[in-house]
């Protein structure tokens, strides 16, 4: 996909307004770039994974094990692709490729304590290696546990859907897949491509509504329950308002204390014994 | 003022010497940490917060639970608290600064902490609690300093040479006295009570948003809710309860100190409170319990507390050694104003409340995890019992906390109020 000069500057413009205002929401949802990813096209090949491993600069994991069926994420290892059985109809397996999902709220960024987790307004979630203190919440608070610690370097590290590529070229794994499993484009005209066979299949588009919608799209060919798939609820998971709920538990409950212990210092003020 | 007496030198001396290889051990697996890789305390790399977080949270909220029941007596002006003040500070200071030693050592780069002032995340619980508990350190600090200095003077007073320097410098001798004249109508003792106000709030702030810390993390089933905000608070009184009765008897027992009959009858006061607190306990680890049974993903977390893997750790420890047993030896120790019954409860307690904050941490973390292969759950549990250098390093950090406690009932005025 090439970006034209128009849409560059549709970008930039849309990015400075961002930056004034300091709001994810002026980027509209048709101008969001993602990546897609069709299971039933892959063929398992892994070259997504070293592709990835390549641009990233990224180390061979000690103890590194690539198997088709149990490799894991790690802080050298952004992206899996692992051979998985549909449960509930045993004779498909499908190869699946897994990777951070670029949620549109992300969680991670907001349990991020220093601001280490930026969105970028391509939809990017990008984490700041020379901020990060290593303190995991990120994976703690991330549906799909995507963030992993690089005991090397101490920090967490994950996909960033090379961020550092766009607009100029597509992400490193998308341009290595031969089959063209991979895509990358606008939000709405990958949809565009993909609503008639969800139509037409019982086909699952893991992505379009979990965690408000990610910035990578998987169609699957069953539900992503089948595979064993976390995932995240459909409504977004980095809700202030949620926070503060949960938190004035804890503030009902210290106000209760200071309530019982002024009551009891009242009765018992100059008791001595 | 009374000073205590240490009357075995030698016997004083071994505790030190003790205690300083059992710090040696935990700087041993520090370092290699540090040269080979942090990997060898951390037991998965899906289990990501392990034994550094739960012990760092049976630290702090404790220390939190000592700065309420202090400021009982010098804040809400109950007379027969404010002869525990000191102590109690003294114990709650501590705890939260061996909870941060053991925060830093689970962080990968604990240099890079500046960040958090730098770029602070406002909508971040881990945000919240880290500045919370540093203001919270400080403000006992200076709350703990001045309800000491006059005592620290007079110390010096009775010192010559280097002590007598080193007395007036803890005191702040010259420097106070300039800049108390700036400040004409306040006393110390103003200023502890101001100062202790600002660390009761931000403490209990702080630790109820470590629970929120939990809380928030919306993909923890486990955790998720506003349980563990209010819990951790509740469970910060009586931890702290635990904490000051079990050492304030096992102190006066080693040095030899007649406890007196006001102290006695506060701790006899306290531990009636302590009992009806692990009743409230147990309710609500129940209650906990019983609320998860409509979500078929927590089901299979308390399956796992209940009849897994974990069984042990939470009958045995959690519930029968850190509640039942307890509870028992209270009701019959408070009857029969039995001091040393209530101390071995407290230190059960205590041994209780260790293993419930690691089953809480460690179960929590076992939903969701990656399960490609449609797994049982018993299958894809990773291994969470804890390194041998993880052991190590708690070893050598409750060697340091025992370490400063030794060296503060020797060196500072925190026990003076009772003959020896
Ligand atoms: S999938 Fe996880 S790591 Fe990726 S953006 Fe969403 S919350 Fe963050
Ligand atoms: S591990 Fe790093 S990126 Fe993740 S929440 Fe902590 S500081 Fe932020
Ligand atoms: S988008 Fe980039 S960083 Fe992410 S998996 Fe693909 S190559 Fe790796």
């Amino acid at each position: 996909m090439i970006i034209d000069r128009r849409k560059f500057l549709k970008i930039s413009s849309l990015s400075l307004i961002n930056f004034i205002v300091h709001n994810t929401n002026v980027w509209a949802e048709k101008d969001r770039y993602i990546k897609f990813h069709d299971v039933t096209k892959c063929i398992g090949c892994k070259r997504c994974m070293s592709a990835c491993k390549r641009w990233n600069k990224l180390k061979l994991d000690r103890n590194e094990d690539l198997t088709d069926r149990e490799t894991d994420l790690t802080g050298n290892t952004w992206v899996v692709v692992n051979l998985i059985r549909d449960q509930r109809n045993v004779e498909n397996l499908f190869y699946i490729h897994w990777a951070c999902q670029h949620c549109e709220k992300p969680a991670c960024m907001g349990a991020c304590p220093v601001s280490a987790i930026k969105q970028y307004l391509t939809g990017a979630v990008v984490i700041d290696e020379n901020k990060c203190i290593g303190c995991r919440y990120c994976y703690q608070s991330c549906p799909y546990k995507i963030p992993r610690f690089d005991f090397e370097k101490r920090v967490s590290r994950k996909c960033t859907l090379c961020y550092d590529r766009i607009p100029r070229l597509k992400p490193a794994c998308v341009e290595a897949c031969p089959v063209s499993a991979l895509d990358f484009g606008l939000r709405n005209e990958i949809l565009s491509k993909v609503k008639p066979l969800l139509e037409k299949k019982d086909y699952y588009l893991l992505g379009e509504i979990e965690a408000g919608g990610t910035n990578f799209l998987t169609l699957l060919p069953s539900p992503p329950q089948n595979f064993g798939l976390v995932v995240a609820p459909p409504k977004t998971v980095n809700e202030s308002f949620d926070k503060l709920r949960i938190s004035s538990y804890g503030i009902l409950t210290g106000l209760s204390f200071f309530i019982v212990f002024y009551l009891y210092s009242k009765v018992f003020k100059h008791d001595q014994n | 003022m009374i000073k205590i007496k240490i009357t075995n030198k030698i016997h004083y001396q071994l505790w030190l010497v003790i205690l300083s290889f059992i710090i040696l051990l935990g700087i041993y697996s520090l370092i290699l940490s540090l040269v080979f890789t942090p990997e060898i305390f951390e037991f998965s790399l899906k289990i990501i917060w392990a034994l550094m977080v739960s012990n760092y949270i049976f630290f702090v909220v404790s220390g939190t639970g000592l700065c309420m029941i202090t400021s009982l007596g010098h804040i809400f002006g109950i007379k027969k608290y404010e002869q525990i003040s000191k102590f109690g500070l003294y114990l709650a200071i501590l705890t939260i600064l061996f909870g941060m030693i053991s925060i830093g050592f689970h962080l990968g780069r604990p240099d890079r902490l500046i960040y958090n002032i730098l770029t602070p995340n406002p909508v971040s619980a881990i945000w919240w609690m880290g500045t919370l508990y540093s203001f919270y350190l400080i403000f006992l600090l200076v709350e703990f300093w001045c309800l000491i200095r006059q005592d620290l003077l007079k110390i010096a007073e009775t010192k010559g040479g280097f002590k007598k320097r080193f007395y007036e410098m803890l005191a702040l001798k010259g420097l106070w006295h300039k800049l108390i004249t700036y400040l004409p109508s306040i006393t110390e003792h103003q200023i502890s009570k101001i100062v202790g106000v600002l660390a009761l709030i931000t403490g209990m702030s702080a630790t109820s948003t470590l629970g929120a810390v939990f809380g928030h993390t919306e993909s923890r089933f486990f955790w998720y809710g506003g349980f563990y905000p209010s819990y951790m608070l509740i469970s910060a009184f009586f931890s702290g309860l635990a904490w000051f009765l079990g050492t304030i008897i096992l102190i006066h027992k080693i040095l030899n100190i007649v406890i007196e009959n006001s102290l006695k009858c506060l701790i006899l006061e306290l531990s009636q409170i302590l009992t009806l607190f692990l009743g409230l306990n147990m309710c609500l680890v129940s209650l906990k319990l019983w609320f998860g049974l409509d979500n078929i993903i927590e089901i299979m977390t308390i399956e796992i507390l209940l009849t897994g893997p974990f069984k042990y750790s939470f009958w045995i420890f959690e519930i029968l050694l850190g509640n039942i047993i307890p509870i028992t030896i209270l009701l019959y120790s408070i009857r029969r104003e039995l001091l040393s019954g209530i101390m071995y409860a407290s230190f059960f307690i205590l041994l209780g409340i260790f293993f419930a904050r690691y089953n809480f941490l460690i179960v929590g973390q076992i939903y969701p995890l990656f399960n490609p292969l449609g797994k049982s759950p018993l299958e894809i549990i990773p291994s969470f019992f804890p390194t041998i250098f993880e052991i190590f390093l708690i070893l050598g950090l409750f060697g340091g906390f025992l370490f400063c406690l030794s060296l503060g009932l020797k060196y500072l005025p925190i026990l003076d109020k009772y003959k020896s």
